[in-house]
């Protein structure tokens, strides 16, 4: 039999060969991308970002040229993550000491964590009141922007608050004048009406109404019409701001929720929704299956791409027959999107490539080439080749959206403390219960209810717990009595 | 034993001849000549290694650890909350009823899918059936395609708007109006099971086939000179041969059926009102789900570990079993 004997001598080379063949890349990759520069003296900038659209890669690259060509001497290496891995990924490139000087943070919780890490830079210093003029009036105000934590301004937007935040009623002309009407619902009622009748006119062929996806979140959107819109907003929480309660149980919330149960239990809602992902709606929609339902704005390119020949129209949700009760609500000005690193080595030159990033002329780019509102928004007001559906949409977020206070956005740590525990918590959302109404049949109210004493009993612990532990928090700091849903909200100064 | 104490010149005592310190010393030389023998294995066995530790052995130890913090997946956990999540995991009423939906998943995957591919497979297995290669790949075939295809594909077909089967049903006159599969509380878990038993059928069928190629055929001869039946020599001949490694397929079809989270996530996500959420589904939605924008990784972990407890006592319930086959195989 053979045997193989190696020497230690060898051995011991071997291993050290080996490892030395493992750490060397390692050293190099993290020498090279620490320090600025090459021997000629240029700046090298490395930017993580996170393509949400097809070809946004290769958009993105193109802007960095001409940011380069702009700029001699920086050059922008670009290192794109997956969106759902993206927050990750940066984590890990601080911890390894190779941070990124720009990354995409896409959020205001993400932004929350790593501002608490102290991963990214203040960037009050650079900006000037020619900055501030790019944006809406008063948006960049720290307790409205979404963009500042602590006081300071640490993210910069890429898109329009508005256009994450609105919802449109998306409706199929033809549908319409096949049974008769010449326009789209505009108050509950109506829609209710007009739903029993193209349900029931269709045969099967199509439907009145819709729902958006499984969770059944527009009758949210709906209910800012009716009421406070934080009680109905998209993340579920149910709490009405004027009074820092739980409010799932209120009449503008309840109403609604009966309205769709009546509507699932006469079979008028286009069947399936109940395991509907977030894109199926208006896949239906663009097969000309249903005649409205209540969009999102960026449902818009997708229908247009999905049925270019789709006679479709857009209009502000139904409001109830008694009049507007308030908006929907705009909870911070922004969605924070890129962060400078507080550990940049070149801050001044990455601080040039933020500003370039909020610039008219990247902010334009990326209107003409996605067609989403950007930040800046003389870019896409002043456009001249807007379509019809968009200038619907600028003229139906001006008419409906309006400022809403947010604990996250204007609160103290604590209640932001509070906030994500609350928001950690898919159990107390008011979309489950809602749902379970809609689809079983059963009375909304008890249920609502009940989630509303969960809610508040959840919270009071919450509460408790952090004041004991030296927060700076009390009941009061959920309630906005000032707030008036009619109006845009202003922080008290 | 001869064992002789020597003194040396610090004074201490060491064993001399056959003594503790000189077997310990022989055993290091021992020791250091198999590793000089065998360190080129040890060097080959190092990625492995690495792999193992850092893929499989960390992860593990590492969702112990996160168990025990309220941590949402970023920085390193700070917040230490001991069995705090733990006690809220066993006291949540969904985490059972997602438990209760994977026990139902995998009795379906134990008591219809285990013996209806085993009676494929003898089917299968017979060489004088033409053409059962074709058969056996059309089996297979749904095992290769991937979930989340099958996924939207059976949500097309199922759509109670417009999907081929209701139109089919209702034009037959089978139904009065359409069966909303995946959108029923009623329908949903019963259609995500048959459709799981469609996907998995073929693999566990595989299992089957192979085990089936391990009954001598010697036996089948006797069987035959004997008289025996197909039914006698499938109850007698067969079955019993099969029996050791049928624990084995038993235990496979078990682990693989606990889990089906692609299937879920592309069909239902977990509705209608949670009648098809799973463990790992709802594991997902605390751990991963964007749409909750706060993650609790440390809930999400003790969550996992608690499943991961209950799925090692249930393996583990099969182990005598298996050990009582191959005991009697033994004898």
């Amino acid at each position: 039999m053979y045997r193989s004997t190696v020497p230690r001598r060898s051995f011991l080379r071997t291993m050290g060969f080996g490892a030395a063949a493992v750490a060397t890349p390692a050293f190099v990759s993290s020498c090279s991308g620490g320090e600025s520069g090459s021997s000629s003296g240029d700046v090298a900038l490395t930017i993580a970002i996170v393509s949400g659209h097809a070809g946004g890669a290769e958009f993105f690259r193109e802007q960095f040229d001409n940011f380069e060509k702009a700029n001699p001497g920086i050059s922008v290496e670009m290192i794109e993550n997956p969106p759902a891995q993206n927050i990750n990924a940066v984590e890990l490139m601080f911890q390894q000491g190779n941070p990124p000087d720009i990354f995409y943070v896409n959020g205001a919780n993400n932004l929350d964590r790593l501002h608490g890490r102290g991963y990214t830079a203040a960037l009050d210093d650079y900006i000037d009141d020619d900055f501030r003029s790019r944006f809406p009036e008063g948006s960049l105000d720290p307790l409205i922007s979404g963009l500042h934590r602590e006081g300071g301004l640490h993210s910069l937007p890429l898109v329009s608050g508005k256009w994450r935040s609105g919802s449109l009623l998306a409706y199929n002309q033809a549908i319409l004048e096949e049974n008769g009407l010449d326009r789209p619902p505009e108050t509950f009622e109506e829609l209710e009406q007009m739903s029993y009748d193209i349900t029931r006119n269709g045969g099967g062929d199509y439907y009145g109404c819709a729902f958006r996806q499984s969770d059944a979140r527009e009758v949210g959107f709906l209910q800012a019409a009716a009421g406070p819109s934080s009680i109905g907003e998209p993340s579920g929480l149910g709490l009405d701001l004027t009074t820092g309660q739980a409010g799932v149980s209120d009449a503008s919330l309840v109403d609604l929720v009966e309205l769709y149960r009546q509507l699932q239990t006469d079979k008028i809602v286009m069947p399936g929704w109940e395991s509907w992902d977030g894109e199926r709606v208006f896949t239906e929609f663009a097969r000309e299956k249903i005649a409205f339902y209540a969009a999102a704005e960026w449902h818009v390119n997708e229908i247009a791409n999905l049925n270019p020949e789709l006679n479709f129209g857009l209009a502000p949700l139904p409001v109830p027959a008694a009049g507007r009760q308030g908006y929907l609500g705009l909870r911070a000005a922004f969605s924070p999107i890129w962060a400078m690193s507080a550990e940049s080595a070149r801050p001044d030159e990455a601080w040039l490539l933020m500003d370039f990033l909020v610039s008219e002329e990247f902010q334009r780019a990326y209107f003409e080439t996605f067609r989403s509102f950007t930040a800046v928004e003389s870019v896409w007001r002043d456009s001249a080749d807007l379509s019809e559906v968009e200038q619907q949409m600028i003229t139906i977020h001006d008419e409906t959206v309006r400022r809403a206070p947010d604990p996250i956005t204007d609160g103290s740590p604590a209640v932001k403390m509070l906030m994500t525990e609350l928001i950690a918590q898919p159990d107390l959302r008011w979309h489950a219960t809602s749902v379970e109404a809609i689809t079983r049949g059963e009375d909304f109210a008890p249920k609502a209810t009940a989630l509303d004493e969960e809610i508040d009993s959840f919270l009071d612990t919450q509460i408790e717990q952090l004041a004991s532990a030296g927060g700076e928090i009390t009941g009061d700091d959920l309630s906005y009595p000032e707030w008036d849903p009619m109006q845009d909200w202003a922080p008290a100064t | 034993m001869n064992v002789a104490e020597v003194t040396d010149a610090s004074g201490r005592t060491a064993a001399a001849g056959g003594g503790p310190a000189r077997r310990k010393a022989r055993k290091a030389e021992k020791l250091r000549t198999r590793m000089r023998k065998h360190a080129w294995h040890y060097v080959f066995l190092v990625p492995m290694t690495v792999l193992f530790l850092s893929f499989t052995l960390w992860p593990m130890v590492a969702s112990w650890w996160y168990s025990l913090y309220d941590w949402g997946g970023i920085g390193p956990p700070s917040e230490w909350v001991g069995f705090g999540n733990y006690q809220e995991v066993l006291s949540s009423p969904a985490f059972w009823n997602a438990f209760r939906i994977s026990l139902i998943f995998s009795a379906v995957a134990i008591f219809v899918q285990l013996p209806l591919a085993l009676v494929m497979a003898v089917i299968l297995n017979n060489p004088r059936l033409r053409g059962r290669n074709l058969y056996r790949l059309l089996i297979f075939l749904p095992v290769v395609t991937t979930t989340a295809v099958v996924g939207i594909v059976f949500a097309m077909i199922l759509d109670p708007a417009g999907g081929i089967v209701n139109e089919v049903m209702s034009r037959s006159g089978l139904i009065d109006e359409p069966i909303n599969f995946l959108g029923s509380e009623s329908t949903a878990l019963p259609t995500l099971l048959g459709i799981d038993l469609w996907k998995g059928f073929g693999i566990t069928m595989v299992y089957w086939l192979a085990a089936l190629q391990t009954v001598p055929s010697e036996l089948y001869e006797a069987a035959r000179v004997d008289g025996a039946s197909a039914r006698q020599t499938l109850l007698r001949v067969t079955i019993p041969v099969l029996a050791p490694l049928a624990i084995v397929i038993l235990l496979l079809t078990f682990q693989t059926s606990m889990a089906p989270f692609d299937l879920v996530q592309a069909t239902t996500q977990g509705g209608p009102n949670f009648s098809t959420d799973v463990m790992s589904t709802y594991i997902y939605r605390y751990a991963f789900d964007p749409s909750f924008s706060a993650s609790r990784y440390g809930f999400a972990s003790a969550a996992g570990v608690v499943f991961g407890i209950f799925m090692l006592i249930l393996t583990l319930m099969q182990a005598p079993l298996l050990r009582k086959r191959y005991e009697r195989r033994g004898k």
